[in-house]
């Protein structure tokens, strides 16, 4: 059983091999432990920017309720299902040691709420999962580099 | 020397850089009083290839021939030294690389288990728990080495269509430019680059432009690159592969044909390009636009935009697997890429030969 998010703790990306990259209405995040791409759309693109400033749970709800025009259950329930799936799939993590950003105010109108929309794509999945890796530091094998 | 227990190799300490150059002076013994030396230009840069005889030579510079440089003619900024035991005897030295995993029968050979270790400064690769191959890349020194049991091994690979890619990429992880899975073709002008996984009907776009005079880049693998709002594309193999129902109409390629291989149930035509195209067909040439084809059945092709991150995906995901070290800066490189150019995908139908008239008017692109 996956326990659940502090919901009030700082969000960030659960590893170092978990990249993304925003783009203007999409965001692609490659977690190369898993081999899986992951693509978030609508409101999911603002929750990833949130995170990407470390921001809580909690934040994150407060943060697209001024955004967006929706009721404020309809919005908690859609992030916390999202974040729920992130962190299932190892993609992000509770860190109490990180602070806080604020994130940016909300627009003057609000704009109408899509809820986030996560897809998986799990092509090279196979391939990635072929070859044992053994990461080493300068030392070399056995010796592997500080968890990040 | 044979393959170690998982205990001896936990027990083993190596660095990669100490690895590479151990490596490297078993080749020196390999190469003794026979050794070749062969110089190519690579994205603007010398590689020196050391080959301990010929018995490597066809199937590692096939698909890099058409690069090839006077050897000695200016200093290299990679070397890479190749021997094999069966012509030579001589073992690779992997005293401490550990060699995990389990064999399995029923696994072609291209899946044997491989064993890596990689580190800040480069990697070694051992493929197979009794190793047929082995490879590595120290940074450091702009060194690498390659070792195969025999010849052959190096078809089942795929190293033979793409050589050194491994090395290649570590090598370029420091630099702008990023090798990755895809095909381009173009004019010194523009061209478009053309990303997707096997049998999503790449190399049919490819040829079907190359047929009407357009530069090529690649097919399988090349480079990319972008700076300044700008991408570009340049060829690093004169290989190509082909889905064998295409191979018929392409028959003027047919003396390129080197073999054949199956991968995921798809058989494909390898083909060494520069047998039946001359050296200044080979090129590199800005990229206008990102194409995602697939086969989508009936008469006609047809461009519909598409999104950067779909680019991204496409291109990722038949590229990151192999990309072993870098894969931050790779990741980096791919996605500033796709967010550079438009993306489109390419709905291919069964007019082939109608496809470089319809890149060449939509997108902007074409022969010269």
């Amino acid at each position: 059983m996956e326990e659940k998010l502090d919901r009030d703790a700082p969000l960030r990306a659960a590893s170092a091999n978990v990249h993304s990259k925003v783009f203007d209405d999409e965001v692609v995040i490659l977690d190369m432990k898993s081999g899986t791409y992951f693509s978030l759309r609508a409101s999911g693109v603002d929750v990833w920017k949130l995170i990407e400033g470390h921001a809580s749970a909690t934040r994150i709800t407060e943060a697209l309720g001024e955004r967006f025009d929706a009721p404020p259950e309809e919005i908690a329930t859609a992030v916390d299902s999202l974040l729920d799936e992130l962190a299932a799939s190892a993609l992000i993590v509770a860190d109490p040691s990180l602070d806080q950003s604020s994130p940016s105010p909300g627009r003057e109108e609000k704009a109408p709420f899509t809820a986030p929309q996560v897809e998986r794509f799990t092509d090279m999945q196979e391939l990635l999962l072929l070859d044992p890796i053994h990461e080493v530091d300068d030392a070399g094998w056995p010796h592997t580099p500080m968890t990040r | 020397m044979g393959p170690q227990s998982s205990s001896e190799a936990a027990r083993a300490t190596v660095s990669v850089a100490d690895a590479v150059a151990r490596n490297r002076a078993a080749f020196e013994e390999a190469a003794r009083g026979r050794e070749r030396v062969l110089d190519f230009e690579v994205l603007g840069r010398t590689v020196r290839l050391r080959l301990a005889g010929d018995s490597l030579e066809r199937d590692l510079t096939d698909a890099l021939r058409h690069h090839a440089l006077p050897a000695g003619a200016s200093e290299p900024e990679l070397e890479i030294c190749a021997w094999d035991r069966h012509s030579t005897g001589v073992e690779p030295d992997l005293r401490g690389v550990p060699a995990l995993g389990e064999e399995d029968p029923g696994k072609s050979l291209i899946h044997s288990p491989r064993t890596i270790v990689h580190g800040p400064n480069g990697f070694v690769t051992v493929q197979g728990t009794v190793p047929w191959a082995a490879q590595g890349f120290d940074a450091g020194r702009r060194a690498a080495f390659l070792w195969a049991s025999e010849p052959s091994v190096l078809g089942a690979w795929g190293e033979r269509t793409k050589p050194f890619l491994e090395i290649l990429h570590a090598w370029l992880i420091d630099s702008p430019w990023q090798p990755i899975h895809g095909g381009a073709v173009g004019s010194p002008d523009g061209g478009v680059l053309l990303a997707g996984g096997p049998g999503a009907g790449k190399s049919t776009t490819v040829l079907s432009c190359v047929r009407a005079g357009w530069l090529y880049a690649g097919d399988d693998y090349l480079a990319v690159r972008t700076s300044d709002g700008e991408a570009f594309a340049a060829n690093l193999y004169g290989s190509a592969r082909l889905c064998v129902d295409m191979a018929e109409r392409f028959s003027e390629l047919r003396p390129a044909e080197i073999g054949a291989v199956s991968m995921n149930g798809i058989e494909k035509r390898d083909m060494i390009l520069s047998e039946v195209l001359p050296p200044a067909r080979f090129g590199a040439f800005p990229i206008r636009a990102i194409l995602l084809p697939r086969i989508a059945g009936g008469s006609r092709s047809a461009l519909r935009p598409a999104s950067a991150a779909e680019a991204s995906v496409a291109i990722g995901a038949s590229t990151m697997h192999l990309l072993r070290v870098g894969a931050s800066a790779a990741f980096e490189k791919i996605t500033a890429l796709a967010g550079t150019v438009p993306v489109h995908r390419l709905d291919l139908g069964e007019d082939i030969d109608a496809l470089p008239e319809l890149i060449g008017s939509e997108i902007g692109v074409g022969s010269e």
